[in-house]
């Protein structure tokens, strides 16, 4: 957790943090004052960078904006199903201000953001990137790269038809199978109980998202977790 | 998606296009600011020039980005009679219209005053925008049907406009964008609903509009790429606020379009709104249905700008989940990002679904088979 108001003592923090390898990632929200590649935020995730720690971005708002983009719904539901969209924004705003080009070693994780949308959200954004790139220059991969790179997904909320043919499909339209950390939200209502791990995905596949992906995003995984310094 | 640099008047392509299509998105404009003078009244005419149109966002004219090419659109579509591009039908027709066989032209006409702070003036505008469309653009080209206009925030102003035209052939749908001051579900807009059903016209939802909202759920972004990606965002929270909303619960015969916003998003938000409705539909009972099915029973998507996945098995499986009699071509012609007719659907496309395409679905929809 970090009070992302303040870089200075969100830096500060996550320094204080780092020197305790139990944790591994830096938890932000994806709504929230400004979008999160607007360079206020770049010395938070230069921090985490250096001390490859993962950035999270998890599903909810401070509200000083409305929830949509359109304005204030009159439900709940509207305000989670939005959750989705304001990731795609953010996703958006990471890749074209140039964040992972300065930081091409920080991995962000989108946590309860769903996952189907990507593949057609990156059609679109690789599309515009095409016709309009000479704005950001700084942007000198595909957008879809930048994401197989340094973008990860949690696998719940899986917001696809129960056949085990379309989710396939779906993963097959995502051109990668190291982009999703398995994720159940326990506690919260959304838990998806003994479906947990939708139905139809190969066992390949559930090793993937179990155990190699989460690995390799989350590289301190891999270190004695115990603390250096006091 | 198109980048002309050239300065000529060429034809959009070398080869033309064989087959009749209806371009669903054609964007009209006035040649000078003082065109719609003839439908205001003098009030008005005295108004704009001391007070302007007084939108809700801080510049007075133009947009909130820099949009890439001069007013969006294609150097290459400037008449040669001067003025911006899309303001000239003869140019409109030699450019676009004949070499690409456009056999129905939907108009979208932007920037017209939608939508404004001061109501009676965008009453006032969009008046006169339906008045100049008939008289510039669908009285002299067949081929060319209009969109009605209307003052959105002011939902009796908008329905009293929708009903005026009622039966006027000169209009096929009701014209309304995506970002306004609420979501479109909101019971403000629910009057335009009402009125569209029951004069039996569809109503499109063109992406843009300043209804004073940030294009994001964290405030302004940087880019005007940020703003084109962005458009898809506020569409789709703008339709899940549609369905929640029991809009076609209420209104079971009315139809809508997603003019320019893409279409991709519409699986992956149809099976989000289904998950999240099997568990809170306690909250909205006057959603019935799962949301897919209002979605798949009463939405039509034009298609530019295309869907471009790097394998075409995608777009095809894409397609095959939103429905091949779903789609509605669209060029966005004079626009920067024009869709060319010729290159835009892949090979390995059946006949039917080819034809549905490029021009059945339309022309079925706005009943002018």
């Amino acid at each position: 957790m970090i009070p992302a108001q303040s870089v200075e003592k969100s830096v500060g923090e996550i320094e204080r943090c780092a020197k305790d390898k139990r944790f591994v990632q830096v938890l932000m929200l994806v709504m929230g004052d400004m979008p999160l590649g607007k360079r206020a935020y770049w010395p938070i995730y230069a921090a985490a960078e250096r001390l490859g720690l993962a950035v999270g971005i998890h599903a909810g708002s401070n509200y000083h904006n409305p929830p949509t983009s359109v304005g204030w719904g009159s439900y709940h539901i509207e305000d989670y199903v939005a959750q989705a969209q304001a990731f795609q924004t953010q996703l958006t705003s990471l890749i074209v201000e140039g964040v992972f080009a300065r930081h091409p070693k920080l991995k962000m994780v989108m946590l309860e953001s769903g996952f189907t949308w990507l593949p057609s959200y990156l059609w679109r954004l690789h599309k515009f990137w095409r016709g309009v790139r000479m704005e950001t220059p700084w942007v000198d991969r595909a957008p879809a790269e930048i994401v197989r790179s340094n973008i990860r997904f949690s696998l719940q909320p899986v917001d696809a038809p129960p056949d085990p043919q379309t989710l396939n499909r779906l993963f097959d339209h995502m051109q990668s199978d190291e982009l999703l950390l398995f994720s159940t939200d326990y506690p919260h209502w959304q838990f998806d109980d003994d479906q947990v791990l939708p139905e139809g995905m190969s066992s390949d596949l559930v090793r993937k998202i179990m155990i190699d992906n989460p690995h390799a995003t989350y590289t301190r995984l891999k270190e004695p977790a115990r603390e250096t310094t006091p | 998606m198109n980048m002309q640099f050239r300065t000529g008047a060429e034809p959009s392509s070398a080869t033309g296009v064989k087959t009749a299509i209806a371009d669903c998105d054609i964007h009209p404009a006035r040649a000078t600011a003082t065109e719609l003078y003839p439908y205001l009244a003098k009030r008005w005419h005295e108004h704009l020039e001391t007070y302007g149109k007084h939108a809700y966002q801080g510049m007075m004219e133009g947009p909130p980005y820099p949009k890439a090419q001069p007013n969006a659109s294609r150097r290459d579509a400037y008449p040669p009679e001067g003025g911006p591009q899309g303001s000239s039908l003869s140019f409109m027709q030699q450019q676009h219209l004949d070499p690409n066989n456009v056999a129905l032209g939907v108009l979208n006409p932007l920037n017209t005053g939608q939508g404004l702070r001061n109501q009676d003036l965008s009453a006032a505008l969009a008046t006169a925008i339906n008045d100049w469309q008939i008289d510039k653009w669908t009285s002299q080209d067949s081929r060319l049907k209009g969109s009605v206009v209307v003052a959105n925030e002011d939902g009796p102003a908008a329905a009293a406009e929708i009903r005026k035209r009622a039966g006027d052939k000169n209009f096929v749908q009701v014209l309304l964008l995506s970002r306004n001051v609420e979501p479109l579900g909101q019971r403000r807009y629910w009057p335009i609903y009402e009125a569209a059903e029951e004069v039996g016209l569809p109503v499109g939802v063109h992406a843009f509009g300043f209804g004073g909202n940030p294009i994001t759920a964290s405030g302004w972004p940087s880019y005007y790429i940020e703003e084109m990606v962005g458009h898809s965002q506020c569409q789709q929270t703008a339709l899940a606020s549609i369905v929640l909303e029991g809009v076609f619960e209420r209104h079971p015969k009315l139809k809508m379009i997603m003019i320019e916003a893409g279409f991709g998003w519409a699986p992956s938000l149809s099976w989000r709104l289904d998950k999240s409705w099997q568990r809170l539909r306690s909250e909205v009972p006057d959603v019935k249905r799962p949301p897919s099915e209002y979605i798949r029973d009463h939405i039509f998507w034009t298609t530019q700008p295309m869907e471009d996945p790097e394998r075409r098995d995608h777009l095809f499986e894409l397609i095959d989940w939103i429905g091949w009699d779903k789609l509605l071509f669209a060029t966005d012609y004079p626009h920067w990002d024009y869709d060319e007719p010729s290159r835009v659907l892949p090979a390995g496309v059946s006949d039917a679904n080819r034809e549905a395409f490029y021009l059945g679905n339309a022309r079925k929809l706005y009943g002018l088979s």
